[in-house]
Order: structure tokens, then C-alpha cells, then sequence
């Protein structure tokens, strides 16, 4: 999501200049300028000089743009093959380093893809390559000012993307010890550097070779353009831009120059003036706020230094899983011996316990059948007493361990059997009862009944 | 995008296949090695069987006689049964020893004299007697047709666990 407010930051060898701008309804407002000298020779002070330029605008903090340097950034136009639009950043991701003019391995990019061609299916792609040296170092200088680096472009990528509408532009950037023409449309990238500073422009109206100089140069640019459908209009800015170099540069050339100002810029509301000297500044806000995303710088690692990124995660992967191993093997050597030993040691000691206690539970419960006490034996007896009709005589009583009770004796005759049998079984010591025999018998001249009853004896 | 050579890729998966061989066996090794948890739950375990044991032992113990504990009891006990009832102890004769099961019964049989009620009296007092011994057996018969006299056979057992065969082979020299 864009920021609400964007600072627009423009360094230079002997200034600082910033822009603030911000969001509304009916699109970006000025909300605050300001332009303050570096002190020649000393760019320790560059931070503490944005920071004072930041408060001159009413700003203390927020994201900001910025434009590298010329010299940090390259941007050639480049054709790939057709390809959906997701897949032309991974396409030049891949071509950076071809078209990178720094040795460096690291480097920065950003491109503006043009509508494929309709014939071919072609893409058409600006693309912009930058030190990563010098985009590390534009964000610490934004970063030490107390600003949030939100968007790196290229200079002349920005004024160009600003400026140019229905109607190509040269822009014709004078500074302090130099001079840039940039021209970006379409497929077309020309961007040149003359060390024609703000000072020896001045004297253009007095010392003709150094008009000579900058409008010949001018001219290779236009006729580097000349496959263009209009001829591009010039655009004077940077702080050495003035009228009269304009005017002498139309009469000599013969096509339009005009210098920037923020009262003719589509898209920015200005309350108050804004000269040629902020244009940078309010092209890469501009730029940063409305343009397309594409073409802020970002890291671009070359394959060989993401192989090597690639080999040692792996590297590092794989010694990981050695050190996980050797930890495993070395605990995988067991736990102490002599706690395995201590613990089987235990485990025959429980076992030995259980059946010992198997064994002594069986022995308690067989010598308590044993011993149980024959408490019911002597109350039988004496029951068997009581309850016997006249005319019965017990002659044998018996009792064995987990067996029935027997009870012999004589009776005068069945009938009194039957009785006894009666009697009995109305006792509780007497369950089970049953008659084994009556038969006849004679004892002296008597006949009588010989009988066997046994029993069980109840439960203890 | 091909990161890695044809040759580095076969290293790694080499390197894999070694670590994986190395590894993997010594982890199931480590996962199926006793927890710690398994010691202690063994040593709560012991701590409850000894106390069982122990339990057991002195349960056995009281309900045990021994050989030569058994007549000594069985007489003293007898005795004092029939001067309390009144009736006479005629015999003691010791029987041999019987292997019952896992014990070892020892007894001695008595013959008693005494009327009916002396005789019933005599076993209740047998039968109220706190002991290891037991009343296993009971004969009461007349002593004689003209008497009330009664006369009768008990027998009188104790028992003691029989010894195992480990123990009979450390006796046996």
C-alpha cells in the first residue's frame, strides 16, 4: 500500500534537496520543499545535512525516495522472448548479470516492462542495474537522516518517467560539475553525462564552444531518437537550470526548451513555486507514490552466489544431520550398562517375588481348607442326641475331613428311622441328610432295624 | 535452475543414504531401550510384592505345625480338652507323615472314653481351642452293650508346607 506521504530526496555534490509530498483525493499535493547547502568537501556531514533539510520541509521521519547517482546506475532497454507477466521479472533476474556493466557478483535492479509486441509476442523491458554497493549506501544515508528507505530509482529513469507524457522528453539535468541528458521512451534508453557543470553553462551566452558543446550532444540524442514517432521536447532541470540557457539552446537548435517548474506538472498540486532545482527530488516522489513498482532497485544475487548460497545450506543442512546422528549414535550406545543391568537385575527380582507370592497364596489358601475348624461336629453330636425318638440307640458317629458325617445305630423299626430322619432334618446341623440303609437285625431274641445315615456337615 | 552438478547431487544423496543407515538403527535402538519410567514402576512393584510375601509368609506361618511341634500340641491340647470334659484319654499313637497336595500332614490318633455328653463336650472344647491343629476325624462308638459308655477315635492333624524339590535335593546328602 503506497505511503500517505513520501519524501523525495535529491543529493547532490554541493546541496541537499527534498520534497515532501502528499496523498489526497484528487491525487499528490506539495507539502513542503526545502534546499540546503553542503558544505565542499566534507560528505561526513551529508546525514546531518538531510536531517536539517527534512525539518525545512516539515518533516522529521517517513519513507522517502531517492535517486542514485549516474554513475551507480546503467539502464539499457532489453527484449525477451514472449512470456506471461509474472514470468519477466525471473527473466531478467536471470539476465542481470549479463547486462550489469559492474564487476561486482552483487548488484540492484528494477525494469519497466513495455505491452507486448502484438506481431511478435515480444517484451519490451527498460532495464535498470545499480551497484548494490551504492544502494546499501543510499539507504545507510537515508537511514542515519532518520528516514525509512522506501524507493531507489535511477536519476534520469525518474525525471524521464515524470516528464514524459503524449510527447518524448529530453531531460537536460544541470548540476555542479556536470551535465546529464536522459531521454526514456518507449523502447528507447539514451542516457549521457558531459562534465559541463551549472559554472561553465553559465558562460554559455559569452563562450559559444561551450554551447557548441552541450548542443551538439544534444543533437546526437535527438538523432539517436529520430526513429521516434514525435521529435521529444528538451526539459531543463537540476540546480544549474536557468531561462537563459533554455532560450539559447531553442535558438540554436531549433525545437522547444523549456524549464520544469511544478505549476506545469501533471499530477502534483503545487501551492507554492517549485523550480527546476526540485525536479529530482519530485520525480522520485512522484515516481515513488504513482509510478510503477517495478522500477524500485532491488537485490539481485547472481546464480553463482546463490549456488554457493544453495551449497551451504546444504552444507549446513547435512553437517546438522551429522551432528543429529552423532548424538543418536552416541546415546544409541545405550543407556549406562549398569542401569540396564541394574534394571534386568530388578526385573528377575519382581518376577522371582510373584511367583513366590503365587506359591505362598496357593500354600495359604490349601492349609486354610486344612485347618479349617470343625466347629459343627460336636453340635451334630449333641443335636442328634436331643432330637432321637425313644426307641433309637446310636452306636457310631463318624466324622472325616471333607466328607459326610455318618451316624450308625439300632432302631425298634423303621417307623422310628423314619421319625429320626424327621427330626433331624429339621436341624441346621444336619444338611444333605440321607438314609444309606435300614435293614433288618436280631439282637438276643429282639428284632430290631440297623440304619446308616449320612450327612454334610454345613459349611464353617 | 540446477543448483547443484549432477556429481554433487549424487555425494549428497550418498551422504544421506550413510547417515540414514548410521542413524536410524541406533535411534530404534534408542526408542526401544527401557525408560527410566520402566525402572521405577519395577522398583514400586518389588516394594508391593515384598510386602505381599512377607504378608503371606506369616499368614502360612500360623496356620503351619511342624513335625515336631505336632505331638507335643496334640497331646497338651487333647489333654486339657478331656479333663475339662471329664472324659479319658486311653491311646496317642503318632501316624506317619502324608503327602497331601503341596503340604505335609502330620497326626496323632486318640481314643477317648467317656459317656455321650463327656465325649460331645470334649470335641466342643477341642473345636473352641485357638490352634493350628485340626480335629480331622471323629468315630464315636459304644464301648460296650451294657454301659452308656461311648468310646471314641480322633484324629488329630497338623499341617506344614512339603518341601520342594530343590530343597528335598539340598536335604537329600
Amino acid at each position: 500500500m503506497a505511503p500517505k506521504r513520501i519524501i523525495g530526496v535529491d543529493l547532490q555534490q554541493d546541496s541537499v534537496r527534498v520534497v515532501v509530498l502528499t496523498r489526497r483525493k484528487d491525487g499528490m499535493h506539495l507539502a513542503g520543499q526545502a534546499c540546503v547547502a553542503l558544505p565542499k568537501g566534507e560528505p561526513e556531514l551529508l546525514p546531518t545535512v538531510l536531517r536539517k533539510a527534512c525539518l525545512a520541509a516539515g518533516v522529521s521521519s517517513g519513507p522517502a525516495a531517492l535517486a542514485l547517482p549516474r554513475g551507480e546506475v546503467a539502464a539499457r532497454t532489453v527484449l525477451l522472448p514472449p512470456a506471461p507477466p509474472d514470468q519477466v521479472e525471473p527473466m531478467l533476474d536471470m539476465e542481470v548479470q549479463q547486462y550489469s556493466p559492474f564487476p561486482s557478483p552483487e548488484s540492484a535492479f528494477g525494469y519497466l516492462a513495455q505491452p507486448p509486441r502484438p506481431e511478435t509476442g515480444e517484451v519490451e523491458c527498460l532495464l535498470v542495474v545499480a551497484r548494490q554497493a551504492a544502494l546499501d549506501s543510499a539507504r545507510r544515508t537515508l537511514a542515519s537522516a532518520g528516514l525509512s528507505p522506501a524507493w531507489l530509482a535511477a536519476q534520469g529513469v525518474a525525471l524521464c518517467g515524470m516528464l514524459t507524457g503524449e510527447r518524448p522528453v529530453l531531460v537536460i539535468q544541470v548540476e555542479a560539475g556536470w551535465t546529464g541528458l536522459d531521454l526514456v521512451s518507449g523502447g528507447l534508453s539514451i542516457s549521457r553525462t558531459l562534465p559541463l557543470g551549472s559554472a561553465r553553462l553559465r558562460e554559455a551566452g559569452q563562450d559559444p564552444s561551450v554551447l557548441e558543446r552541450l548542443a551538439g550532444e544534444v543533437e546526437r540524442c535527438l538523432l539517436s531518437a529520430g526513429e521516434l514517432p514525435a521529435p521529444p521536447e528538451l526539459v531543463l532541470v537540476g540546480g544549474g537550470a536557468q531561462e537563459a540557457l533554455a532560450a539559447l539552446l531553442a535558438e540554436r537548435l531549433g525545437v522547444a526548451c523549456r524549464l520544469w517548474t511544478a505549476s506545469g506538472q501533471p499530477g502534483l498540486a503545487a501551492p507554492t513555486p517549485l523550480g527546476p532545482e526540485y525536479a529530482l527530488a519530485a520525480a522520485v516522489a512522484l515516481q515513488a507514490a504513482t509510478g510503477p513498482a517495478t522500477l524500485a532497485l532491488r537485490t539481485h544475487a547472481p546464480e553463482t552466489e546463490r549456488r554457493s548460497r544453495s551449497r551451504a545450506v546444504l552444507v549446513g543442512a547435512l553437517s546438522l544431520l551429522a551432528v543429529v546422528v552423532v548424538v543418536l549414535v552416541a546415546l544409541g550406545r545405550g543407556p549406562d550398562p549398569e542401569q540396564v543391568a541394574r534394571t534386568q537385575r530388578l526385573l528377575v527380582r519382581v518376577n522371582s517375588l510373584q511367583a513366590r507370592a503365587d506359591h505362598l497364596a496357593d500354600l495359604e489358601r490349601e492349609l486354610r481348607v486344612r485347618v479349617r475348624e470343625q466347629r459343627s461336629f460336636p453340635d451334630a453330636a449333641r443335636d442328634f442326641a436331643v432330637r432321637a425318638p425313644a426307641g433309637v440307640w446310636l452306636s457310631s458317629f463318624a466324622c472325616g475331613p471333607g466328607g459326610r458325617a455318618t451316624a450308625r445305630g439300632k432302631a425298634l423299626s423303621s417307623a422310628k428311622v423314619g421319625q429320626l430322619m424327621t427330626a433331624l432334618g429339621e436341624s441346621p446341623c444336619f444338611t444333605d441328610l440321607n438314609l444309606a440303609f435300614v435293614r433288618q437285625t436280631k439282637v438276643g431274641e429282639s428284632a430290631l432295624v440297623e440304619f446308616s445315615i449320612t450327612w454334610e456337615p454345613p459349611g464353617e | 535452475m540446477r543448483l547443484l552438478t549432477r556429481r554433487e547431487q549424487v555425494l549428497i544423496g550418498l551422504c544421506a543414504l550413510v547417515l540414514a543407515a548410521v542413524g536410524l538403527p541406533q535411534a530404534s535402538r534408542l526408542w526401544s531401550a527401557p525408560a527410566p519410567a520402566g525402572a521405577a514402576t519395577l522398583s514400586r512393584r518389588q516394594a508391593e510384592l515384598e510386602r505381599r510375601v512377607g504378608s503371606l509368609q506369616d499368614s502360612v506361618a500360623a496356620l503351619t505345625t511342624t513335625r515336631e511341634q505336632t505331638v507335643p500340641r496334640a497331646l497338651a491340647l487333647v489333654q486339657r480338652a478331656a479333663a475339662k470334659a471329664g472324659a479319658q484319654v486311653e491311646l496317642a499313637r503318632p501316624l506317619r507323615d502324608m503327602r497331601t497336595g503341596a503340604l505335609t500332614r502330620h497326626a496323632v490318633q486318640f481314643t477317648v472314653t467317656g459317656s455321650f455328653p463327656q465325649v460331645v463336650d470334649l470335641l466342643a472344647a477341642l473345636a473352641s481351642e485357638k490352634t493350628s491343629l485340626v480335629v480331622e476325624r471323629v468315630e464315636i462308638s459304644a464301648a460296650d452293650e451294657a454301659s452308656d459308655r461311648v468310646q471314641a477315635q480322633l484324629r488329630v492333624a497338623g499341617y506344614e508346607p512339603a518341601p520342594t524339590p530343590a530343597q528335598q535335593s539340598r536335604r537329600s546328602p
